[in-house]
């Protein structure tokens, strides 16, 4: 351990550090454990995640010494986390207990002293077979000490205990592809389906962002080559953040074959961004598949059920928060059998809205707009004589829009109009209109101070407001990941960066074009609501549904 | 406002100084989430926390005793005045908060979301556990859940909550728009902001007019029951 400069100022420290040093327990060499086999680690896996034991029974424990509690709830990941790094949840903390923390004697760290003071008194020796057995069903830790009453006394048999040991030696103990001792790497995937505007206005956020930080960093390891002793674990941390484009083509079949392919050439620790208007399932697929993590990209729609897997995290649903917002505001305004004329141009991410939507209000027609036609007012006038709609939800970008004014200037005009915001990246262009309204998941007008971030940091970079959405999303992006790889420092475990992203996101104070992200263990869509807003009325009386 | 009747919690300023000196050898028996209960957490790397804190002094056994015995949370007798509310139910019904308080029954409230994964579980658990001690006498309960992250805790989900701890109709899951929640929390007094950061508390109230029992921190299901048969036997 290096020591800090003896300067006056430092003296007194140095001095507790030495005495400090001469009490504290000192790493020794991992505990010597049985040899295991791929069954026991398996099935120490299933303990772990799904808290079932070796029979396919459900984990059974005691918490806080009288609550009985059974099974999925009890599984060890639920509070030590995926990683088996810890947590911490309402100011409780949760210890690390992957195999290179648990198997190893943990010394009482100057860092901790210092710097958090009284709340730092942790070391023990390291776990053994039998010490993790008596921990598990009794509550003692490895050095004889009671454990917090929340850690459950767990009825667990022996080959349970050799099981979950065996698991846990292999926990987040591999190191992290991506990272490298000088560079960690990024990559952000683009589809074809997005622009060239928009990719453009995407990678220039990111490249001015990576710019900008690795200016910093470059101090930072500077400064690690002679960091005082509680800032050592900071500065070590640090690395060049490299980016990569991932430029995909073809039909979405062939991109898990292009990712697997950039993938191998250049292994990346996260995907970050990036950006796609249609199916972007095989790039969610390719991410769990490589147990890699996808945070943030600029999507129309996202797979619709994330919440099932663990390595992608996204903005929202996308248009499926407009169809699920408008569905849960029908039904709740008794709107749900009236008939409901869906307009659409073909594109796997507006079909997939129609078909939620219809699957909420069944009565009425979904009608897609054929290749060569161009809907004007004479279209719109036959359309809404044939259907008769109570209701009009038009899923089209602003180039089939102009005419629109037509759906309210006639006998069968229908009661409301609704326009997806998210394919109408400004809303001021649209036609003034009584019964137009916005299914908008962003902010409204007024609200967008909350920009104000981004907007300073991209007058500083030189960079020009332009596809205003995609850029905020772009930097949001990666200004979390910027604060959440601070915070595991130096602990490269993909699964743990994805945990404090859980946990950091509400505390963002930049939200992107978004009233509010938040995030917890498990959620996988940030944003859960949309305004319905009247584009006639005053943006304050649009109304927040969350479905 | 806050009378706080009696502290349970364990002081550990003196340790952090006998640290300071050199004495590593000190006797205490707080647990590990007290110790975390007095600082943020949002800066600081859990991975780098290693097991729960130990003494060398002590002998096990005593130190085992102690931990069994000691309730490690804080009892505080308080009123609060709450502001006109309405929230929502598990089954998407409205409920207005004053008329839902203004009630002789017994009350038990506590702030949960169903995504939280460490001390959530446990409290409803405890719930769970104390309205099976209680066998009949729970049902003169009013037990409420509150969610603090309502706009992801639908009714659909709260249901769903319900229903996998078993609770009874007694039992009722609120949650609500945001605002309305947040403004329950702050009259309540456990508003933290960042939900993550959120702490666990449950009041008591024994009827209409009487002050609120505030337990702060995690009970067992045995001293929750006993802080309700105290409540209930000062009243009646």
């Amino acid at each position: 351990m290096r020591r800090p400069p003896l300067t006056a100022a430092g003296g007194w420290l140095a001095a507790l550090t030495a005495a400090l040093l001469l009490l504290a327990v000192l790493p020794s060499k991992a505990a010597t454990l049985p040899d295991v086999s791929a069954e026991q680690i398996a099935a120490g896996k299933r303990l772990y995640r799904e808290g079932r034991t070796g029979d396919g029974t459900l984990l059974r424990a005691a918490v806080r010494s009288d609550v009985a509690m059974r099974g999925t709830g009890l599984a060890c990941t639920n509070c030590h986390r995926r990683s088996g790094l810890g947590s911490s949840e309402g100011g409780i903390g949760i210890p690390p207990i992957a195999g290179n923390t648990l198997f190893m004697a943990q010394s009482n760290n100057l860092v901790r002293n210092y710097s958090q003071g009284e709340l730092s008194n942790i070391s023990r020796p390291a776990y053994t077979l039998q010490t993790l057995a008596r921990a598990l069903r009794e509550g003692i830790n490895s050095s004889g000490a009671p454990m917090s009453p929340l850690m459950p006394r767990f009825d667990l048999s022996d080959a349970d205990i050799a099981a979950v040991a065996a698991y846990l030696r292999t926990l987040s103990a591999a190191p992290a592809e991506g990272i490298t001792e000088q560079e960690m790497h990024f990559a952000t995937v683009l589809t074809p389906d997005a622009t060239r505007a928009e990719r453009e206005a995407m990678l220039e956020v990111m490249n001015a962002y990576f710019v900008r930080k690795n200016a910093g960093t470059r101090g930072e390891t500077r400064r690690a080559e002679r960091a005082p002793f509680h800032k050592e674990w900071t500065y070590s941390a640090y690395r060049k953040w490299v980016l990569h484009e991932w430029t995909l083509d073809g039909p979405p079949a062939t991109w898990a074959g292009q990712l697997d392919a950039l993938y191998r050439k250049q292994p990346v620790f996260v995907l970050l961004g990036g950006i796609g208007r249609g199916d972007w399932q095989p790039v969610h697929d390719f991410c769990e598949r490589r147990e890699l993590p996808c945070l943030f990209p600029h999507l129309n729609v996202p797979p619709p059920h994330a919440e099932h897997d663990f390595y992608s995290v996204y903005f929202s649903k996308g248009l499926l928060l407009e169809a699920e917002t408008l569905a849960a505001h029908l039904r709740h305004n008794g709107h749900g059998g009236e008939t409901l004329l869906q307009v659409y141009r073909p594109g796997a991410d507006r079909e997939a809205a129609v078909a939620l939507l219809r699957a909420a209000v069944p009565g009425g027609e979904d009608h897609r707009i054929a290749a060569g036609d161009t809907p004007d007012a004479a279209y719109w006038q036959r359309l809404l004589r044939r259907v008769q709609a109570d209701r009009v939800v038009l899923w089209l970008e602003a180039q089939d829009l102009d005419a629109i004014a037509a759906l309210e200037d006639d006998a069968y005009a229908p009661d409301a109009i609704y326009a997806s915001s998210t394919l109408l990246p400004d809303p001021a262009l649209l036609p003034a209109m009584q019964r137009l309204h916005l299914l908008h998941p962003y902010q409204l007008p007024g609200q967008e101070r909350q920009l104000a971030r981004f907007s300073v940091w991209a007058k500083q970079a030189g960079i020009q407001p332009r596809e205003l959405r995609v850029q905020a999303d772009a930097y949001f992006a990666v200004t979390l990941a910027g604060e959440a790889l601070m915070h595991i420092r130096g602990n490269f475990s993909r699964d743990y960066l994805i945990e404090r992203i859980e946990h950091m996101t509400d505390s963002m104070l930049y939200t992107s074009t978004y009233p509010r992200l938040s995030l917890a263990p498990g959620q996988r869509y940030a944003a859960k609501g949309a305004y319905i807003w009247r584009l006639g009325q005053d943006a304050d009386a649009a109304q927040w549904v969350v479905p | 406002m806050n009378t706080t009747d009696h502290t349970t919690r364990f002081h550990l300023r003196p340790l952090l100084c006998a640290l300071g000196f050199g004495i590593a050898t000190l006797a205490h028996g707080a647990d590990m989430g007290h110790d975390h209960a007095m600082h943020d957490h949002s800066m600081h790397d859990h991975a780098m926390h290693a097991a729960a804190p130990q003494a060398a002094s002590m002998e096990n056994h005593e130190r085992h005793m102690q931990a069994m015995n000691q309730t490690g949370y804080q009892r505080a007798v308080v009123r609060y005045t709450l502001p006109a509310l309405q929230l929502t139910d598990s089954h998407g019904q409205p409920v207005d908060v004053a008329q839902l308080l203004d009630t002789d029954r017994p009350l038990a409230v506590n702030f949960i979301f169903t995504s939280c994964t460490t001390i959530c579980p446990i409290m409803s658990a405890t719930f769970a556990q104390a309205q099976r001690q209680m066998g009949v006498d729970a049902r003169d309960i009013q037990w409420i859940s509150i969610s603090i992250d309502p706009e992801y805790d639908t009714p659909e989900r709260l249901s769903a909550y319900a229903q996998q701890l078993d609770a009874d109709v007694n039992w009722h899951f609120l949650t609500g728009d945001l605002d309305s929640i947040i403004a329950v929390q702050k009259a309540f007094a456990v508003y933290r902001g960042d939900k993550m950061n959120h702490a666990p508390t449950t009041l008591l109230r024994a009827g209409r007019h009487q002050p609120w029992v505030r337990l702060d921190g995690l009970t067992s299901s045995a001293e929750l029951v006993q802080e309700y048969r105290q409540l209930a036997a000062a009243t009646h």
